[in-house]
């Protein structure tokens, strides 16, 4: 269990509060909160349970896959030239090197080179979800010991349960609070937003791995009937 | 090598890149593990991650699949070629024979 699985469901009542707060009451109108929250198109809760939800161990999993059948390749036996000769002989040992380059050859452009480039990728998808996971939870326990998140659970119009049990007038402290609420999402959605930013790098090379064409080896002299195997 | 082990060996490569097809056919860890399931812009990043790896997955699935054909077909050229001989080397032996046997011509 990393650190955003164990923070995320104590912070849960004040992101629930933060969210209250924002669709009941607003936020200033300069305030980042805005910015933010037009860029992600979500929630400062919406946004926590998205990190949440993601667990890169999946991720990790698919990609030890991919380079588990990327060694059986490795291992697959093409025989080359064989104990005869002859034309037909020779056909077989160009071909079964162009079959054999293609499945297993150290180059990019192998199966074994699109198989290791996407586990690459895969696991560099897990290595960005854990580090986003590791800053939200680094904000979001910032969040919690903050001031800010005090004034807002202490709010009578704002904290779900703190805040009723103060007994104060609903308007006492009520733009602190409101500001408090935009405070602390403007902090968890400025993090989020760099890492979807940061994600963006690790689109193309998914992309880049389409389907590899085998090329055939052209041959100049086609067997003919006359052509002989002699057996060494 | 003889030309029967080489056929077996080639079937043998073509089973195991067949094996891998399978495998990599059931390799995908669903959406949400690309954060599909996530709101707003996260969600949208991870449906289209998803999407991405679905095709890189599918790439390698299908270039498995016509790998193992291709393969098979090797190791079919070289079974032929090997029943040919074999056949040729019988029907010499029995020439041979025949023309070892006393009062045939």
């Amino acid at each position: 269990m990393d650190a955003l699985a164990q923070v995320a469901p104590v912070a849960q009542p004040l992101l629930n509060d933060v969210d209250n707060a924002l669709a009941t009451l607003g936020a200033p109108p300069a305030h980042p909160v805005w910015r933010h929250l037009r860029s992600l198109q979500a929630t400062p809760a919406q946004t926590v349970r998205g990190f949440v939800d993601m667990d890169p161990h999946h991720l990790r999993a698919a990609a030890a896959t991919l380079r588990e059948q990327a060694q059986s390749y490795t291992q697959a036996s093409i025989p080359g030239a064989g104990p005869w000769d002859g034309a037909a002989a020779e056909h077989y040992a160009v071909t079964a090197a162009t079959v054999r380059d293609h499945l297993a050859s150290d180059r990019a452009d192998s199966m074994v080179g699109r198989l290791r480039a996407l586990a690459s990728a895969v696991a560099d998808l897990a290595d960005w979800q854990q580090s986003s996971r590791d800053a939200l939870a680094g904000a979001l326990a910032g969040a919690l010991m903050s001031r800010q998140a005090m004034t807002v659970r202490s709010h009578p119009a704002v904290g779900s349960s703190l805040g009723a049990a103060t007994g104060r007038p609903a308007t006492d402290g009520l733009a602190e609070a409101v500001l408090a609420a935009a405070d602390i999402g403007a902090a968890l959605l400025s993090v989020a937003q760099d890492a979807v930013a940061a994600a963006q790098r690790l689109v193309a090379p998914l992309e880049a791995l389409d389907e590899l064409r085998y090329a055939p080896p052209a041959f100049t002299d086609p067997i003919g009937y006359g052509s002989t195997i002699r057996l060494y | 090598m003889a030309l029967t082990g080489t056929a077996a060996a080639l079937h043998e490569a073509a089973d195991r890149i067949d094996e891998a097809a399978r495998r990599l056919g059931t390799a995908d860890p669903g959406a949400p593990a690309f954060g599909a399931s996530g709101a707003g812009r996260l969600g949208e990043l991870g449906r289209a991650l998803h999407l991405s790896w679905l095709r890189a997955q599918d790439a390698r699935v299908s270039e498995a699949s016509a790998h193992a054909q291709r393969v098979r077909q090797l190791a079919e050229l070289v079974a032929r070629a090997s029943a040919g001989l074999a056949e040729a080397d019988r029907s010499a032996r029995d020439q041979g024979e025949t023309d070892s046997q006393p009062g045939v011509a």
